[in-house]
């Protein structure tokens, strides 16, 4: 595990040459940003405003961040023939596996902590002398279910990096994306089709794509007022569905990639 | 491949099947009704937003499928920001498609509902400023729809109550909405909840309701004062809301007593209703008439001593002790299909049914005047609002027209005897020549006061020169007395999209509602009219308990249509 953790790091600082943190610094600007453009509205809306953008801003430069560097990962390994030179060496590929996908956890982790911070703090400042205002830090609630989406899509992009091109992976992992966020309508379609079949496509579909829209915690954030149920519950048993059904697609990634001529 | 990856790895591969099981059952969970389908995460409206046409308005594809992928607060966001740019360039059309898609994407979003209510009640107007009355049951169904979906918030609650007092003035509609803030929500703001409901207790007639409403506000907010953590600033409203609810529980206790004593003293007034209802082209009518309008004149109504507090009554006084004409109270006219009655809509939706002709307007009543022989008056030029010192010395300005009735003489001539001052006059003179402090109590002379006072007046010619020769008093020599009158002419030939006119036979109605009328109008006729009658159009049916004065004026389509000018009506 030593191996993949080195691996990892290394992963990291390649991955902030490629000045990815970038990303975070113009997400950042315009979170901070966003803390002063919505003035004309009433404090209360504004306050809305920011939060739900704020929030939807991190979520797409999350997509976007987990997408773009977990397809290119194994491939540009692959195609600068380094990958022989650590194969080489007494790395084993699950070693080499692994200690990618974590190096892309621990930069994702670098972005979004930032990007969260930075939203926290602007959301901290807006609210300052404001009545009734609750505390910012329950937004890290919703930063921590974006994370924890990421988490899976990096695994599905990790897995699919295996044995597809990038390109061919950059438009599976975000079709399946936008699939898993409708995951509650395939279910519904499922219950409300008279035609067995498509009932049992649908439910398959729905319990064989990984369910993105599990992690959509915006609302309750955004509206202090709601009464969320079993929000603990909620809360861990999504954590403990992404780390699983992660684990699932980095045991099959393992498998692939040991079989993979390289 | 992946076979023979599982025959190589097989005890890797068998993890495989613990971690499928545990997938499925924590998807299990998560599809319960309780969790991510709680309306609280995942309202069932986003799919409707994401997949209805209405109206020719839906959401673009592209808006769908981010609002379905979990951008949904970010679309509902971009599209508030949309419609506010929409509201600042008038074009009010456009905001309701975007009110409609904002609510059903984030239905807990509670200014959604309330600005979008505001719009539909206020802002849709004719060329005149008259609103379009066909949105209120269209803003009502919002404002029911924010109910079901934030039940236990007691803003939207709040909001339903105001437009239900302010704009429908369905007072018992209003006393439902404020007292369900308040059943449903602990921590209602009881100045926007609280307060109001006492209001509309007393709108809608129901005193001893009222009074127990702001001894409820009081406790209430005392109650919040005691909350642990509570900021100075919450502190300091709570405590001006103690104040300001024992002021109004103050102020109806001194009504309940006094209203009736006074109505019982002074006899009851003939309100002597007149109006006159002439068609002036097509679809323009003109509307006028004439009738007494009594109430207390201003400072003379003996309230009583209050406490050290300011707030809390100490000492009933005797109430009404002047009446006369007065200004301000309003005529509401309404020209609707006949026998059109508010629908009730079961969901929102913006669209209105353009068959339907809907106008309500108010006209305001004033210019009543009175004079007795050897009382004052202002000589104007034109007649007008009289100066508050004028007013409340029941001092009226008259007109050259009026002047010429009343005959009178400029007050120092009056006071060197050439024309004889009553006891009435004397006392106008001495009000108005040395006012009363603003916190003297009683703020009137009494009678016993005068004599003494009037002495002092008329060796003092400096106060009669700059208190009353220079605002043109006179003492008249003949009585006067002339009705309120109001007058509008009503234009609806320039928004046919709003007053269509499709059916053939329509209704106009005038109606005095003692319920809307102001307090020093009430503290002579009564919350429900007690202290009035009319000959002819006294309605006590129509809202039991309620005597209005109303006119219902049948009409026809060619009636409004028509051209030249036509008398409608004349009673």
């Amino acid at each position: 595990m030593n191996t993949a953790m080195v691996i990892a790091r290394n992963t990291i600082s390649e991955a902030l040459r490629k000045k990815i943190l970038n990303a975070f610094l113009m997400v950042g600007v315009v979170l901070i940003a966003l803390t002063f453009i919505f003035q004309q509205f009433a404090p209360r809306q504004e306050l809305t405003l920011v939060k739900g953008m704020g929030l939807g801003i991190i979520s797409l430069a999350g997509l976007f961040i987990t997408v773009i560097l977990c397809i290119n990962l194994v491939p540009t390994e692959v195609e600068r023939r380094t990958i022989y030179t650590i194969l080489a060496k007494p790395v084993r590929r699950y070693e080499f596996l692994l200690g990618k996908f974590f190096g892309a956890l621990g930069t994702l982790g670098i972005n979004i902590g930032l990007m969260g911070l930075a939203f926290v703090v602007a959301v901290a400042v807006k609210q300052i002398g404001a009545e009734n205002a609750v505390s910012p830090l329950i937004l890290f609630k919703g930063i921590l279910m974006i994370a924890m989406q990421m988490l899976l899509l990096a695994a599905l992009a990790m897995f699919f990096s295996t044995f597809v091109t990038p390109l061919v992976n950059f438009f599976l992992t975000m079709v399946l994306f936008v699939i898993g966020n409708l995951s509650s309508y395939t279910l519904d379609l499922a219950k409300n089709s008279q035609v067995a079949i498509v009932k049992y496509v649908l439910l398959g579909v729905h319990y064989v794509v990984p369910n993105f829209g599990n992690f959509q915690y915006t609302n309750p954030l955004l509206q202090p007022d709601v009464v969320v149920k079993n929000e603990t519950l909620f809360l861990t048993q999504n954590c403990a569905y992404a780390v699983a059904y992660a684990t699932a697609l980095m045991v099959l990634a393992i498998l692939v990639f040991d079989r993979r001529e390289v | 491949m992946l076979r023979e990856a599982f025959a190589k790895n097989p005890k890797l591969a068998g993890t495989l099947v613990p971690l499928t099981a545990a997938i499925i059952a924590f998807q299990a969970i998560n599809d319960r009704d309780d969790m991510r389908r709680q309306p609280a995460i995942e309202p069932k409206s986003v799919k409707t937003a994401a997949t209805a046409s209405f109206g020719g308005a839906g959401l673009p594809f592209e808006y769908s499928l981010a609002a379905l992928s979990g951008f949904r607060q970010v679309i509902a966001g971009l599209l508030w920001v949309r419609s506010d740019a929409f509201f600042h360039s008038g074009n009010y059309d456009a905001i309701l498609p975007m009110i409609r898609l904002i609510t059903w994407l984030d239905p807990n979003w509670l200014d959604v509902y309330a600005t979008g209510a505001w719009h539909l009640m206020y802002n849709f107007t004719d060329t005149d400023q008259r609103s379009d009355r066909r949105y209120l049951p269209v803003g009502l169904a919002l404002l029911d729809e924010g109910i079901a979906n934030n039940s236990k918030v007691f803003d939207v609650y709040k909001e339903k109550g105001w437009n239900m007092f302010d704009k429908v003035r369905d007072y018992n509609g209003a006393v439902k909405a404020y007292q369900g803030a308040l059943a449903n929500d602990p921590d209602a703001e009881i100045n926007q909840v609280a307060h109001p409901l006492a209001h509309s207790f007393e709108r809608a007639g129901m005193v001893d309701e009222s009074i127990a409403a702001w001894d409820d506000a009081v406790k209430r907010h005392e109650a919040w004062m005691k909350r642990p953590g509570i900021t100075d600033e919450v502190k300091m409203r709570n405590s001006m809301g103690v104040k300001n609810a024992t002021k109004n529980r103050s102020i109806m206790q001194i009504r309940k007593a006094l209203r009736p004593a006074n109505i019982a003293a002074l006899g009851v007034v003939d309100t002597d209703f007149h109006v006159t209802v002439t068609r002036t082209k097509s679809k323009v009518i003109k509307v006028e008439g004439t009738w007494n309008l009594i109430g207390s004149i201003k400072d003379t109504f003996d309230a009583g001593v209050f406490e050290a507090d300011g707030n809390t009554i100490k000492t009933l006084g005797k109430g009404l002790t002047l009446d006369g004409p007065v200004n301000g109270c309003r005529v509401d006219v309404r020209l609707q299909d006949d026998g059109y009655k508010m629908p009730e809509f079961g969901s929102f939706s913006f669209e209105v049914d353009p068959k339907i002709t809907l106008m309500q307007d108010i006209v305001t009543t004033s210019g009543g005047r009175q004079v007795d022989a050897g009382g004052a008056y202002v000589a104007t030029p034109r007649a007008g609002n009289a100066e508050a010192v004028a007013e409340s010395a029941k001092v009226y300005n008259l007109a050259p027209k009026d002047q010429a009735v009343a005959n009178g003489v400029p007050v120092a001539q009056a006071l060197t005897g050439a024309v004889a001052i009553s006891p009435r006059g004397q006392w106008q003179l001495v009000t108005m020549a040395y006012p009363k402090a603003f916190n003297a109590y009683p703020r009137y002379y009494t009678q016993a006061e005068v004599p003494a006072m009037f002495a002092k007046l008329r060796g003092d010619a400096k106060t009669v020169a700059e208190k009353l020769t220079k605002r043109n008093v006179h003492i008249a020599r003949k009585g006067l007395y002339a009705p309120g009158s109001f007058r509008r002419e009503i234009d609806m030939s320039k928004d046919p999209k709003m007053y269509g006119f499709k059916n053939e036979s329509f209704e106009l109605i005038l109606s005095v509602n003692p319920r809307t009328a102001p307090d020093f109008v009430q503290d002579r006729i009564g919350w429900n009219g007690e202290g009035w009658n009319d000959r002819k159009y006294l309605d006590d049916k129509t809202v039991p308990g309620l005597r209005m004065i109303r006119v219902r004026v049948p009409l026809t389509k060619d009636d409004i249509l028509g051209s030249g000018e036509k008398v409608l009506f004349k009673g």
